[in-house]
This record gives C-alpha cells, sequence and structure tokens, in this order.
C-alpha cells in the first residue's frame, strides 16, 4: 500500500485549494468572528507548505467546530470537547501528518477543559486553535467559562457568579509551549501567529478571540486591539516563563475591562514532545504506527516470540 | 472425570501469594500438566485477604471445582475463608513458629513446617513462600527440580545467587516434610508428562491476538480487570512498531483509539466498569463516521464501583445498545482463553472491514485466570489479517463523484464505503458524527439520512450473510436437555457434563461467542423438551434475547455472588432445574 503519497509533496499551493468544491461558503452569521480563523489558516497553510492532504484538521461541536467543512484537508468532526484526544493520537499514529484540533471555548475550556490542560502538559506537537467568544454560539448564547463574571444570559439572568477561565495561564500553567492570542479583527497578525502555530515543535496554543455579533451583542468586537510585541507600552520576553504569566494574567484581567491585548506570549521551542520522549526510551517506533503495516506475505514468525514467553 | 489435584497459597494482600501461585503453575505446566488457575480476593471477613488456587491434572482442566486438597496457609483467615472447600483428606501446609496458633479442623492433615526459619537458613526470610511450595512439593511427590526452572524465570533478573537461594529454599521445605512426615496415607501423587504447553490468562490471550492482528495503537485508562491487557502491550508491542498510551480517562482514551484509527493504524481501547459507560459517548461517533474500532470490556461487577475484583456478566445490554439513537455494531463474547485470542483477530478483521466498532466482551473470570494450552492453540499462521476496503492513491480514483470528491460513505450494494487516510492523494474528505451525505457533509435531507443509516445497517446484513456466526457446541447433541451460555461459563459447563453423565443426565451444550449478530437457535430450541440459560448477572440477560429471539420462555441459571461458576455447582443447578417449572 502507497497511503501516504500526498505527504511531503513540494509543490506550490493555491489557497483555493483550501477552498472545498462542496461547501465553499460557510453558514455562519453575517460578521462572525469564525471567518477570520478560516481565512488565517487558508493563508497560513500554504505558506507553511502544506498540502490540503497531508493536513488533518480535528473540531470539536459548536459554530466553531464547523470550519473542516469548510476547509478542504481530512476533516474529522467529533463530538462536544473531544477534538484533541482525538488530534493528538492522530499524530503519534502519523507524525508526518499536520494536525490542527479547533473548537469552541465551552468545547474546550469547559467540556474538553481535562484533554486541553493533558494534551498541553504532554506537548503533543499539534496546533490547537480555540475560537474563544466567551458564549456558547451553536446553542444561542448562554453563559461560557470564558464569559466575563456578570454577564447576563438566558442561563444566568442575574449575570454569571463565576470568575472566568484564563486561556493563556491555563495554558502556561498545563505547560503549552507555545502559546498566543489573536483576534478575528486583526487578520494579518492572526496569520502570522497561525503559520507559527503551524511551524512550531510541540503544542501550539491559538486563543483566537472571535465575535459573535448575533448573541454577544453587547460584547466587544474586540476593537481597538493592541499588538503586545508591536506597542511600546509593554516589555516582555515571550521565552521567560515568569514574564510571559504576568502579561498573560494582564492581558486576561484587562480583557474584561475593554482593553484588547493580542501577540504572542510563550514560546518554548526546545522542549521535547510526548512523542520524543517516548522515541527517546526506545517505546516509539521510528516508524509511523499507521505506515508500519503487514504486506500480503506478512512476516509471522515474529510473532511466535510472543508465546514463547509463556511456556 | 479428570484425576485432579486442587492447590492453593493464601494468606494477606503483600504477602507475595500471586508470584508463589503462579510459580507453582508454572512448574506444573512445564511438568506436562495441564493447570486452571483462579483468585479469592477479600470477601467474607474484611481485610486483605487473597489466595491463588490451582487445580491440575494431566487432563485439560477448564473449571475450578469445590475442593481444595493442598493449601498453603499464611494466615488463619486463608483456613477460614476455605472451609468448604477442605476435606477430611487435605493437607494443610502452615508455619507453627509464628505468632498465630494455627486452628485446623482435627479430621485435616496440619503440616507444621517452619517457613521462616528454613527461608532464613537458604538466605532470607523473604523466600518463605518458596518453602512452603517445596513442602507441597513433597506431599504431592512431585519432583521439586520441576520448581527450579519457574524460579529461574522468575528470579533469574536477580542475579545467579538469588535464584540458587531459592532453588536451596525449596529443597530445605521438601527435605524437612520428608523428614517430619509421612504422609503417603493422603494418596496424593503428581503425574508428569512430556507435553509442552503456554500458561497465559485471557488478558494476556487479548493483549497477544491484538498484536497478531496487526494493532499498532492501544489507549486506555487503567481500572481492574482490564488493565493486564495495557499492561501486557507496554513493553511489547513496541516491538511490532506499535504504542501503547495512558490517557487521561476513558472519554479521552476511547477517543484517542479513534484518532489513532482515523490515521489509518489498527486501534483498541479496553476498559471495565464505570469505564465503560465513559466511553459510551463516542459509540455513536464511531459508528457514523465509520470508523474500525475494537473496544474490549472485560466485564466486573456492577453497577456504580460495584465489586472491582469480583466476576459478572452485566454488561451484555449496554454493549448491545449503549449510546442514544441507533448504533450499529457487532458484539463478540469470547468464550475460552484461547477464543480470546482468535476472537480478538476476528474483531479487528471485522471492525476493518465493516467500518464499524467491535465490542470485545469478555470477563473478571477470564482475565485472572491462567490455563494450560498446547502451543498449536496459537497458530500464528492461521491469523489472517483483512483490511477490508481500504483504498490506496490508484484506488481512490473510482470512488470520485463527477467533481472529484472522495466519496468516503458511498452506498453501496453491501453498505461497505471505501476508506481513504489521512495522506492519500486525492482522499481528502470530511467525516462527522452528524448525519451526512456520501461525501461527508451533513445533511438533514430525509431521503439521505433514510440512505445512510440503510447503508450503515446493511453491513451488518452484510456481515451476518459474509461471516460465520455459529455457536460452539458440546455434550450430546441428541439430549433433550439444552443448556445454553456465553462468554467464559464455557469451561465450567463443559465440565459439569462429567458430573451429569455420572448422574445419568444427557445434556447439550451451546456456547455462544457471538451477541450481536447471533445464531439463530429456534431449532435447536425447538428440538429440545428443557432449555436453561446460564449466565453471570441477577435479570438474565441473555436469556431475556433468547425469549425475545424465539418466544418461548426458557428457565435460568443466574449466578451474581460476584464468582464464577463451578462446574460440580453448576451441574447441581442443572440437575434442580431440569425438574423444575418454566417460568410462567
Ligand atoms: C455532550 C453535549 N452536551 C451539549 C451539547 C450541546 N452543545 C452544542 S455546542 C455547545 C456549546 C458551544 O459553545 P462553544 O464551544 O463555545 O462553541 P461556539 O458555538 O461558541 O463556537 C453545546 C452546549 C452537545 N452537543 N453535546
Ligand atoms: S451564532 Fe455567533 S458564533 Fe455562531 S455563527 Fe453566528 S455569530 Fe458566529
Ligand atoms: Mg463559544
Amino acid at each position: 500500500m502507497s497511503a501516504f503519497n500526498a505527504i511531503g509533496e513540494e509543490r506550490e499551493i493555491d489557497r483555493d485549494e483550501y477552498t472545498p468544491g462542496v461547501e465553499p461558503q460557510p453558514t455562519w452569521c453575517p460578521g462572525c468572528g469564525d471567518f477570520g480563523v478560516l481565512k488565517s489558516l487558508k493563508q497560513a497553510l500554504p505558506e507553511a507548505g502544506k498540502t490540503p492532504e497531508e493536513v488533518l484538521t480535528v473540531t470539536g461541536i459548536g459554530c466553531s467546530g464547523k470550519l473542516n467543512s469548510y476547509l478542504d484537508t481530512y476533516g474529522f468532526h467529533t463530538i462536544h470537547g473531544r477534538s484533541l484526544p482525538v488530534a493528538r493520537a492522530a499524530k503519534l499514529a502519523n507524525p508526518e501528518l499536520e494536525v490542527i484540533a479547533a473548537g469552541g471555548d465551552g468545547d474546550g475550556y469547559g467540556i474538553g477543559g481535562n484533554h486541553f490542560i493533558h494534551t498541553a502538559r504532554e506537548n503533543h506537537d499539534i496546533t490547537y486553535i480555540v475560537f474563544n467568544n466567551e458564549i456558547f454560539g451553536l446553542t444561542k448564547g448562554q453563559t461560557s467559562p470564558t464569559s466575563p463574571k456578570g454577564h447576563k444570559s438566558k442561563t444566568q439572568p442575574s449575570g454569571s457568579a463565576k470568575t472566568p477561565l484564563r486561556p493563556l495561564s491555563t495554558s502556561l500553567n498545563a505547560g503549552a509551549s507555545y502559546i498566543a492570542r489573536t483576534a478575528a479583527v486583526n487578520p494579518n497578525q492572526a496569520k502570522e501567529i497561525i503559520k507559527e502555530a503551524i511551524e512550531h515543535d510541540g503544542f501550539a496554543h491559538v486563543d483566537f478571540l472571535t465575535q459573535c455579533p448575533t448573541w454577544n451583542k453587547d460584547a466587544r468586537q474586540y476593537v481597538p486591539y493592541v499588538d503586545v510585541q508591536e506597542s511600546d507600552d509593554y516589555d516582555f520576553d515571550v521565552n521567560d516563563r515568569a514574564e510571559a504569566a504576568e502579561m498573560m494574567r494582564e492581558t486576561e484581567d484587562v480583557l474584561n475591562e475593554g482593553t484588547v491585548l493580542t501577540g504572542r506570549y510563550y514560546v518554548e521551542d526546545d522542549r521535547p514532545s510526548y512523542s520524543q520522549e517516548k522515541h527517546a526510551v526506545g517505546e516509539m517506533p521510528d516508524q509511523p504506527l499507521a505506515e508500519r503495516y503487514f504486506d500480503d506475505d506478512a512476516e509471522w514468525e515474529r510473532s511466535y516470540d510472543l508465546l514463547e514467553r509463556h511456556t | 472425570m479428570a484425576e485432579d489435584l486442587n492447590w492453593a497459597v493464601g494468606g494477606e494482600a503483600g504477602d507475595g501469594i500471586d508470584s508463589t501461585g503462579k510459580i507453582f503453575a508454572q512448574a506444573l505446566a512445564r511438568a506436562g500438566r495441564h493447570v486452571f488457575t483462579s483468585k479469592d480476593f477479600a470477601s467474607r471477613i474484611r481485610g486483605g485477604y487473597t489466595a491463588y488456587k490451582i487445580r491440575t491434572s494431566v487432563e485439560e482442566v477448564q473449571s475450578v471445582v469445590d475442593r481444595l486438597d493442598i493449601l498453603v496457609a499464611l494466615t488463619q483467615r486463608t483456613i477460614d475463608e476455605n472451609l468448604d472447600e477442605l476435606h477430611d483428606g487435605s493437607a494443610i501446609i502452615y508455619d507453627g513458629e509464628r505468632s498465630w496458633e494455627a486452628e485446623i479442623p482435627d479430621e485435616m492433615t496440619a503440616v507444621d513446617v517452619p517457613l521462616k526459619s528454613l527461608a532464613e537458613d537458604a538466605g532470607g526470610a523473604i523466600m518463605r513462600n518458596i518453602v512452603a511450595l517445596g513442602a507441597a512439593c513433597e506431599i504431592t511427590g512431585f519432583d521439586v527440580e520441576y520448581l527450579d526452572e519457574a524460579l529461574e524465570k522468575r528470579f533469574g533478573g536477580k542475579g545467579s545467587q538469588i535464584v540458587e537461594n531459592n532453588k536451596e529454599a525449596a529443597r530445605l521445605g521438601q527435605e524437612y516434610v520428608a523428614e517430619n512426615y509421612d504422609l503417603e496415607h493422603l494418596g496424593y501423587s503428581v503425574e508428569t508428562t512430556d507435553n509442552d504447553y503456554v500458561l497465559l490468562n485471557g488478558n494476556e490471550a487479548i493483549g497477544m491476538g491484538a498484536i497478531a492482528a496487526g494493532c499498532r495503537f492501544y489507549a486506555g485508562y487503567p481500572i481492574t480487570p482490564a488493565t493486564s491487557i495495557m499492561e501486557y502491550l507496554t513493553g511489547r508491542i513496541e516491538d511490532y512498531g506499535g504504542h501503547v498510551v495512558q490517557a487521561e480517562d476513558e472519554l479521552s482514551a476511547i477517543n484517542m483509539a479513534l484518532g489513532g484509527a482515523r490515521a489509518g493504524a489498527r486501534a483498541m481501547t479496553a476498559t471495565s466498569g464505570a469505564g465503560i459507560d465513559l466511553m459510551t459517548e463516542t459509540f455513536g461517533l464511531v459508528a457514523t463516521s465509520e470508523t474500525p474500532l475494537v473496544i474490549a470490556d472485560v466485564q466486573r461487577s456492577g453497577p456504580s464501583t460495584g465489586m472491582p475484583t469480583k466476576q459478572e456478566q452485566g454488561d451484555l445490554n449496554m454493549a448491545l445498545y449503549g449510546g442514544h439513537g441507533e448504533v450499529p455494531r457487532f458484539v463478540i463474547t469470547p468464550t475460552s482463553i484461547t477464543e480470546c485470542f482468535w476472537k480478538t483477530v476476528e474483531a479487528f478483521n471485522l471492525a476493518e472491514k465493516y467500518q464499524t466498532p467491535v465490542f470485545l466482551v469478555s470477563d473478571l473470570a477470564m482475565s485472572v485466570t491462567e490455563q494450560t494450552f498446547p502451543p498449536e492453540a496459537f497458530d500464528m499462521d492461521d491469523v489472517e489479517i483483512d483490511r477490508g476496503k481500504l483504498v490506496d492513491d490508484d484506488e481512490v480514483d473510482e470512488w470520485l463523484d463527477a467533481q472529484g470528491h472522495f466519496r468516503a460513505h458511498a452506498v453501496t450494494d453491501d453498505g461497505v464505503s471505501p476508506r481513504a487516510i489521512p495522506g492519500t492523494v486525492d482522499g481528502a474528505h470530511m467525516s462527522t458524527g452528524l448525519e451526512h451525505d456520501e461525501l461527508g457533509r451533513r445533511t438533514e435531507d430525509q431521503d439521505e439520512r433514510v440512505q445512510q443509516v440503510d447503508k450503515r445497517y446493511r453491513k451488518v446484513e452484510t456481515a451476518q450473510e459474509e461471516e460465520n456466526w455459529d455457536y460452539r457446541e458440546f455434550g450430546d447433541e441428541d439430549a433433550d436437555n439444552l443448556i445454553i451460555s456465553w462468554g467464559s461459563n464455557e469451561g465450567a459447563l463443559v465440565e459439569a457434563l462429567d458430573y451429569l453423565k455420572e448422574d445419568g443426565i444427557d445434556v447439550r451444550v451451546i456456547s455462544v461467542p457471538y451477541i450481536f449478530p447471533r445464531p439463530d437457535l429456534s431449532e435447536e430450541i425447538e428440538a429440545a423438551d428443557d432449555v436453561i440459560v446460564v449466565e453471570c448477572n441477577a435479570t438474565g440477560q441473555f436469556a431475556d434475547l433468547i425469549e425475545h429471539d424465539v418466544l418461548t420462555r426458557v428457565k435460568r441459571i443466574n449466578k451474581y455472588t460476584g464468582v464464577r461458576f463451578k462446574a460440580d455447582e453448576l451441574a447441581e443447578q442443572i440437575t434442580e432445574q431440569l425438574s423444575a417449572e418454566v417460568p410462567a
């Protein structure tokens, strides 16, 4: 079987190749921030030299989960909260694939929160984009883990009693090795950050602010935004965990006051991924798990070794 | 009936009971004897009682019985726990120098051996259990040399001195009994043969089957009694190009296995009890995305945390119906340890040929039982791999629509669609748990919905026609009494046949390894006067299915004490049921 010929193909890649013939027009509401994620991916993937057929995009459930219906790659739409286990396992089974996981704030920080923490901790070499609109979009505007305290919704009519989850700080504490925040309203930065995330070796987490004009009307459109790398007001070292932590905290604090800070927050280049750690101790074979397969004249002799141990 | 010897070692958790028992079992297997082992965990009294029991014979043994001939008791409780099974001719080996005063019924033979002192003489008190093994050898006339290889296997890694010390400990135990006791009147003897056997348990057989079947990715979360599958694979599967992942929970474990399968590796997960509940969430996605996946459920006693170290066959309905909506699936229930191997191989082939979840439902009893088999029972040359309609770059072309899109869920006559794994040129497609059309696009179109549901169930129909779903049969084919069972009760039933025959009762045993699809038993049931369904649960989940299938009431034998059926007990219950009324 020659199943992986699409991988590592060197050729010019047209951005349009990523637009599926079958569903070229997304059904998101006009003005939805989700368009921004799609656009940045369509730009970043060809720039990173990836052809559609070597990419696997795994999504969760939500408006955000529709992403891969509009992006022509190998797409897998999981159930609510489970994109990360599927994505990281696919990467383990075939490390030569470019694996991107994506989903909403409810999907990734709520119902799938445990997977988020552990995927970060294990530093799997995948990209994870969280469409953070600070509410549940698909189910019509309920409170999400990132909704600000006091945010009113049909399920929390007197306002949320909960302090919002801190996506960046959580990610850092859990162990992600690339952490950034961008916003749909800042397409240039978004593309650059997504590209960096794809190229990063290790778990790259992008908290992507995606406005939901339909259900989060009173919320910000995430303008004006500030790029912490470009602004003279901020000076910190993205390779320094402590400085990054402080910058993240401030970013999370001020978001609810209306100041939208974005940019790269933490980059750790030399931390081995789970797969590399396992490879180093001989528990991860050289050849991709999905590739090393029996051909027609399979060498069965070796399986008898298994039986030997039981004599 | 097999001339058998029933031996056990018992004490507290932490006393090395398991490894002591296993050394003796290995020695017996090396001596060309069959063994069938079982484990006792704390039950009647609170605390850490545990025992390893061996039934051994030159003939095949496949059940436990209610009789214990030789007991190595490290605690009084070991004796108390087993009073029902001990008999007048039983010999009990214990250490009279230890602080506890052994209370042994007068009619039994008390064999007081200074286990600890002799072990110290050999090099360390830690070897007291080995001294006891030597003593047991003397009582049974089993040559102590047979222990040597097992000791080498167990302690070889710790250096030759340790091995030698252990051999010496065994000999000191043996000599002590020889010098101080005359036990020939007990009449125990252990015949040996030249046969070669392998010794393994059900979970090892599942793990071995998985590797032989080309499984390359396992994701799991530890839970008794499924964990030993994961532990078996870890450290072995790597040699065959695979990998084992310990996930953060079962939600993740099954989704990781799914992810590995999507990427093209043969993948599986295994769990038990509460773990299967968590995994249930993902059954539907596996089925609708048409991903091949093997999900093993090593049943334990439920519900909730139940009795985690106890036997039960309570998950049949879960395996058949678990998950919302209607989920096409196959449910396979291996009936013996060898079948754990073969059905695992079959599960992987069915999963890939029909792109469905396959439930491999085994149970605690099989998972902890070590049994001997001739190596030919696991003939690796008979393992065949069928990856179904997996297509490569060339074959993809046949499955593109007019616009060049890959039809991952193509509606076909047999229901099976082509499968292109990521990295295949021209195979890119969407797959989702949402209802979808041939291309994987979500749809709520009524016709497309019906087409896809029908197509998925057509796979089951195709499999029903093309694959083997036969039952296994034992006893007298023409008998009027029909016993039906599923899963691990087979061995006990087969041995119960001997007891029944002694009483002049002929029975036909049908042992069913396939629950869905399953064999049609109408004719067999029609032909019988009495039909009894045997299973380890309270409600008779399989009996309900059979009644539903054939529209007749059946008699039932249910056991839900947490302990598996024993051959002699089963024979008694069958006799009782045969004269009972069929439920109205
Ligand atoms: C197990 C489960 N519970 C609930 C739902 C219903 N549901 C679908 S999407 C969603 C929340 C979506 O919010 P988010 O993840 O933020 O995605 P968004 O729509 O905002 O992009 C919920 C609760 C579901 N699909 N599955
Ligand atoms: S509901 Fe909100 S998140 Fe969903 S598509 Fe509309 S704007 Fe976007
Ligand atoms: Mg959201």
